[in-house]
């Protein structure tokens, strides 16, 4: 069970044995709510990208700016797990070299356990703890696994976009998605070739399709360079403490299909659907109904 | 093996020899457990801070460069000294013979030289949990001197 004093104390293995149940499903948000009612609200900052672009390199700088200010930080670092063995390796500790620093610094891995998102369904509870508990900032690295990212901007406040010239692309469709909700855009890698080239090609980009284009700022996490603006940026945003629309509409969307997929009659209906005995017209209003 | 478990793989001090420790964690990945690699040169005190903050059942030791018979007894001291006494604590790499009696007695639970097999440390990995269903000493603070062989 949990142990309320010794969270309340500020008991780091009382945290991580908490955060260990709600993986496991043991707590949820009502129990977490119910125990400390006057939550205040961290910042939460997700970072996301293409698998290789650079993401943990750039939690570092990011981490260390936050510890110089003295600041109380939690990083949930998310890695897939094998869907063969269930089984995963959690490698991003490797490129952080300050995740185990100092007392001011939580940082915790975890494996996406099979969940069809990228992000563990469960990281919203996690993020209510972490909250409740007085952590100010809070930094979650994704897998990076194209359309189910989305997820993070409903779970988060702002949202970090890294590219490199070097990176794969993701499908058109999903970037554009993603775009749309990134607060920051970074180029990483700018030390290399054709690092111009990416950021030229972004803005062009977002010329045509938004009116507000998040700022676009290249940086190397190698060379430590660019790291300056992106601070700016950021603290610019955490002024501002906007909740954009955009993502109150994902989040809302996200609840949904949750509520969704959760309906009781869900495996009735697709199946009288996959045989033709009702189309989807029926299924919908059948559903909207009993929701 | 059923079950899921958090097991640190950490490389404590300046041994830089780290091909040992990622086939470590491989191997352990592909035995369905998620795996921890903290990579190269950890002090005692970030190893386990390690440890308490990702939950870790069972922190695994990969040290090369002879400095063994110092960091590993440190570490176990620091983790019973954070209240992390049921921690299981194993070891690998080139720890000579003769000074393996030594850390056993500290709470080391098994130690594993080159040419170790994922079927060994599977062996290991169960029957320290099997002790620890049957409410046996394992923990690397738990009076014992059980240790695998
Ligand atoms: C490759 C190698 C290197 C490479 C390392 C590359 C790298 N990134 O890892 C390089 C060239 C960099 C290197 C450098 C040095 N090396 Co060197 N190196 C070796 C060598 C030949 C093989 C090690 C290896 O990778 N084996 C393959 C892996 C898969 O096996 P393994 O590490 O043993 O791991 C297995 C098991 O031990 C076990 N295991 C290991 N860790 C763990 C952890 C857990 C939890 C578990 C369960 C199991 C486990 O499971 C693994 C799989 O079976 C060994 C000699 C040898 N045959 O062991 C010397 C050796 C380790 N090196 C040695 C030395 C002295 C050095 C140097 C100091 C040499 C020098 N004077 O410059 C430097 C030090 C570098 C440093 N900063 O630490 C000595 C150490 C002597 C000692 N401890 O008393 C050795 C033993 C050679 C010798 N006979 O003298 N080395
Ligand atoms: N040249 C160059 N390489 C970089 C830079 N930043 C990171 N890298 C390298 O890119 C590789 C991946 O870096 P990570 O930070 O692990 O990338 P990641 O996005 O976190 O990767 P995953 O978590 O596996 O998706 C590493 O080999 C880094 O050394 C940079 O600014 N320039
Ligand atoms: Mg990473």
């Amino acid at each position: 069970m949990m142990d309320l004093i010794k969270l309340k104390s500020g008991d780091r293995r009382a945290l991580s044995k908490t955060i260990s149940l709600i993986e496991s499903g043991e707590i949820n948000s009502a129990i977490i709510n119910e125990n400390f009612p006057n939550m205040k609200k961290a910042e939460i900052w997700a970072i996301t990208g293409s698998p290789g672009v650079g993401k943990s390199c750039i939690c570092e700088h990011i981490i260390d700016n936050w510890l110089k200010k003295n600041q109380k930080i939690a990083v949930l670092a998310v890695d897939p797990s094998s869907p063969l063995s269930g089984g995963a390796l959690l490698g991003d500790r490797i490129r952080i070299n300050n995740s185990d620093h100092s007392e001011n610094i939580f940082f915790r891995s975890l494996a996406t356990r099979g969940q069809s998102g990228a992000i563990p369904s469960n990281i919203a509870d996690i993020l209510n703890l972490l909250s409740a508990l007085n952590f100010e900032k809070i930094l979650i690295e994704t897998v990076g696994a194209g359309q189910a990212e989305v997820r993070v901007a409903a779970v988060s406040q702002y949202l970090l976009l890294v590219e490199a010239p070097d990176s794969g692309d993701m499908l058109q469709a999903e970037k554009a998605g993603l775009m749309e909700l990134a607060d920051i855009l970074l180029v990483n890698k700018s030390d290399l070739e054709r690092a111009n080239e990416k950021a030229e090609q972004l803005s062009l980009a977002f010329q045509l399709s938004s009116n507000h284009p998040p700022p676009i700022l290249m940086v190397s996490a190698k060379q430590n360079s660019g790291f300056e603006e992106l601070f700016i940026e950021m603290e610019k945003l955490s002024k501002s403490g906007k909740n954009h629309k955009i993502k109150s509409r994902i989040s809302l969307s996200f609840a949904w299909e949750n509520l969704l997929w959760n309906h009781k009659d869900v495996s009735v209906i697709l199946e009288k659907l996959e045989s033709e005995q009702i189309n989807l017209d029926e299924a919908i209003n059948y559903l909207k109904e009993e929701l | 093996m059923d079950e899921r478990l958090r097991i640190i793989i950490a490389k404590p001090g300046l041994d830089g020899h780290d091909r040992g420790a990622k086939v470590v964690a491989r191997a352990l990945r592909d035995a369905g457990h998620e795996v921890i690699y903290t990579g190269l040169r950890r002090t005692p005190e970030e190893i386990v801070r390690t440890v308490i903050d990702e939950d870790a059942d069972f922190l695994g030791l990969s040290s090369l460069s002879g400095a063994h018979n110092f960091l590993i007894p440190k570490i176990v001291e620091l983790l019973v000294n954070s209240d992390c006494n049921d921690v299981i604590v194993f070891a690998g790499g080139i720890i000579p013979e003769k000074d393996r009696p030594s850390l056993f007695s500290k709470g080391v639970r098994a130690i594993f030289g080159p040419g170790t097999s994922s079927a060994q440390m599977s062996d290991f990995i169960g029957s320290a949990v099997k002790r620890r269903e049957d409410s046996l000493p394992v923990g690397c603070g738990e009076d014992s001197d059980w240790h695998w062989d």
